[in-house]
């Protein structure tokens, strides 16, 4: 039987240097940008920016040439660095899983990105960086080799059980309807707070000044620069979902559900069927009223030392195609329908109004000291609040059924999950002294979790409930 | 409320469980770590009477810290020792544990043999001073705690439980 171990060192593919450069030049190009714009000397520059890009071009180079790798029967060993070269040997059964990806970069020529993850080493994972498909699936055999524990591959699979694909134009509302907007926005307007000190922000409103006959007051300038952005900020986040989640295919691939998606760098995700413990529906503020959301499941993690996670599997899915697809992998955990069976009473309303005005807390003092004539605004928050904490008290229950128990929550967005009895560690009965005399309690159910504390719970329940509850949860 | 309970199928359990308390030394433990603990209760207190210190009136300031600081040692390191023993308790039923704590926040955890990954013990310094041990009882969802069980309570709930767990097969 021929051993599949190399008899010598081996070389990434030279795109691999390219690959090096692009991400030395991610990670330095706002320092050197910065730089350039605001720390503008007058000779040096020339100098300054040669050096600053025959460097790394140079050091992507000899990086690349130096990286060699070598799959032996038991082991594999990699040497790197650049100036000072280092040896490392990694044994066969810290391989935890290896994923195969290809980023724009490789698939213009054809290659793909081994990354192969170890368990607890000093490094967590090797990553060939470009190399052909041949060899990929050469590394890959030969990794699974004489090694006892089971090696998980996440790679690009035949589109044979696809189950789900996303369409473009789910994909352009789904940017459409994200939550991100808010984080992008943030971000421009403290990126706008600086361009003051690079760009005459006054020619440019002097073009669109015509605008102010139409309006009256200086406040059409900063109106417009709002829209502006708040317009950029879309366009951004729309432009973000459709780059991370591009062409997003669902399988079931050898009970495990894989997933790709990507339109830059093509991500593979595959997840064990059987170490999945909810399914999760989420309907964002955006997409409530149109019943779209994002569909996830839960697992416990793989072996010992994986996290457990939540997966996106489907970003924007509208909840009537959720149950078919959820059924095609696990039927327990379907969710059947999105309303609730067993609702909280009508004496828990108050509670629920309590819990959601409590962040007016926060307000309160800056409003106060801040601007006391506009302390109206904390009675328009507090009726906002109270808006959203009667949403939630409609959006609030359980439906159980033989072996699994679906929870319906609000936050903010609407969410639904499913679980299954078996999948729960711990079950957590929470009340108050004012909460028993008002005969209300609530609960929590605890997943596997390995460093975060998953659980899934509803507040405010009427204490006939515990029973029922109380008996399915103890069922064998 | 109980005829809903009898009519459920007769392998379903109903929930009565025998609610042990856990040793009375436990309230001296707590007093104990309790002094450590004063710092941090302590600090943000002084940080708001130092803000709104009233130089007019020295004196009446002094005494108001000096009776802050009784009271607080008082309540940390004397009284809330005892309401936290009397509201803990563990029991040991036939196919669960149960934990419930918590004087005004109460919570009373469920947990089924058959997620039990493993029961260790653990001893602090200051338990082991007063022959007590902490019992954990770990899940795939993390790890629950009996604390201040006298050493000999402590190993045979410990060997209780693991007998249990390796009865039930243990699912994830």
């Amino acid at each position: 039987m021929k051993l599949m171990s190399d008899t010598e060192y081996k070389r990434t593919h030279p795109v691999a240097a390219i690959s090096g450069l692009l991400a030395a030049i991610r990670e330095f190009i706002v320092p050197i940008g910065l730089f350039y714009l605001f720390g503008r000397g007058e000779e040096g520059t020339n100098w300054f920016l040669v050096v600053a890009i025959v460097i790394p071009v140079l050091s992507s180079i000899g990086r690349w040439f130096r990286f060699t790798y070598w799959i032996g029967p038991n082991h594999l060993s990699i040497k790197e660095g650049l100036l000072t070269q280092k040896q490392v040997e990694i044994p066969k059964n810290r391989v935890q899983s290896v994923d195969i990806s290809s980023g724009l970069l490789q698939r213009l020529f054809g290659l793909v990105s081994v990354s192969i993850q170890i368990a607890g080493a000093s490094e967590s994972a090797v990553t060939l960086n470009a190399v052909t498909k041949t060899e990929a699936d050469r590394v890959l055999t030969a990794l699974k080799d004489y090694s006892t524990v089971p090696l998980e591959v996440n790679q690009p699979i035949p589109s044979k059980n696809v189950l789900f694909k996303l369409s473009n134009t789910h994909l352009m509302l789904a940017g459409l309807t994200s939550g991100r907007l808010g984080v992008i926005l943030t971000l421009l307007l403290t990126l706008i707070g600086q361009l003051e000190y690079v760009y005459d922000v006054e020619d440019t409103l002097d073009s669109i000044a015509f605008l102010e006959n139409w309006f009256v007051g200086s406040e059409v300038e900063l109106l417009i620069i709002g829209l502006l952005v708040i317009v950029l900020a879309w366009v951004l986040s729309i432009l973000g979902t459709a780059i991370t989640y591009y062409a997003l295919e669902l399988a079931l691939e050898e009970k495990n559900i894989v997933i790709s998606y990507g339109l830059l760098k093509r991500k593979h995700i595959s997840v064990p069927v059987n170490r999945i413990q909810a399914a999760r529906f989420n309907e964002g503020l955006l997409r409530q009223y149109w019943g779209y959301g994002t569909l996830y499941v839960e697992s416990a993690g793989r072996g010992d030392q994986r996290e457990s996670s939540s997966h996106v599997i489907i970003p924007f899915i509208h909840k009537s195609d959720v149950n078919p697809i959820i059924e095609a992998f696990i039927p327990e955990l379907s969710l059947s329908s999105f309303t609730p069976e067993v609702k909280p009473p009508r004496i828990a309303l108050r509670r629920y109004l309590q819990r959601a005005m409590r962040p007016i807390v926060f307000f309160v003092p800056t409003i106060l000291i801040l601007s006391p004539d506009y302390s109206w605004v904390m009675l328009l928050i507090l009726f906002i609040l109270g808006l959203l904490g009667w949403a939630q008290f409609n959006f609030s229950g359980y439906r159980l059924r033989e072996n699994t128990i679906v929870l319906y929550t609000r936050f903010i967005s609407k969410n639904s999950v499913s679980l299954k009895r078996n999948r729960v560690q711990s079950f957590e009965i929470k009340t108050t002294p004012l909460l028993e005399k008002a005969q209300l309690w609530s609960f929590d159910l605890h997943l596997a979790s390995v460093n975060k504390n998953i659980a899934f719970g509803l507040s405010y329940l009427n204490v006939t409930d515990k029973v029922g509850l109380l008996n399915w949860m103890l069922k064998r | 409320m109980e005829n809903v309970v009898n009519e459920q199928s007769r392998d379903v359990p109903s929930f009565e469980p025998l609610y042990k308390k856990i040793d009375a030394q436990a309230i001296w433990v707590w007093r104990v770590s309790g002094i450590f603990y004063l710092p941090a209760y302590l600090a943000p207190v002084y940080f708001t009477v130092f803000n709104w210190w009233n130089f007019d009136k020295p004196l009446l300031m002094l005494l108001l810290a000096l009776l802050i600081t009784i009271a607080l040692t008082f309540c940390v390191a004397w009284l809330f020792p005892v309401f936290r023993w009397r509201y803990w308790f563990y029991a040991i039923d036939d196919h669960y544990v149960v934990i419930k704590n918590g004087v005004f926040f109460r919570q009373e955890t469920i947990i089924p043999y058959s997620r039990v990954q493993l029961v260790d013990v653990h001893h602090g310094p200051i338990l082991r001073s007063y022959g007590l041990t902490t019992l954990g009882i770990t899940t795939a969802g993390g790890t629950h705690y009996i604390p201040a069980l006298s050493n000999d309570e402590a190993d045979i709930v410990k060997s209780f439980i693991a007998s249990k767990a390796q009865l039930h097969e243990v699912d994830v």
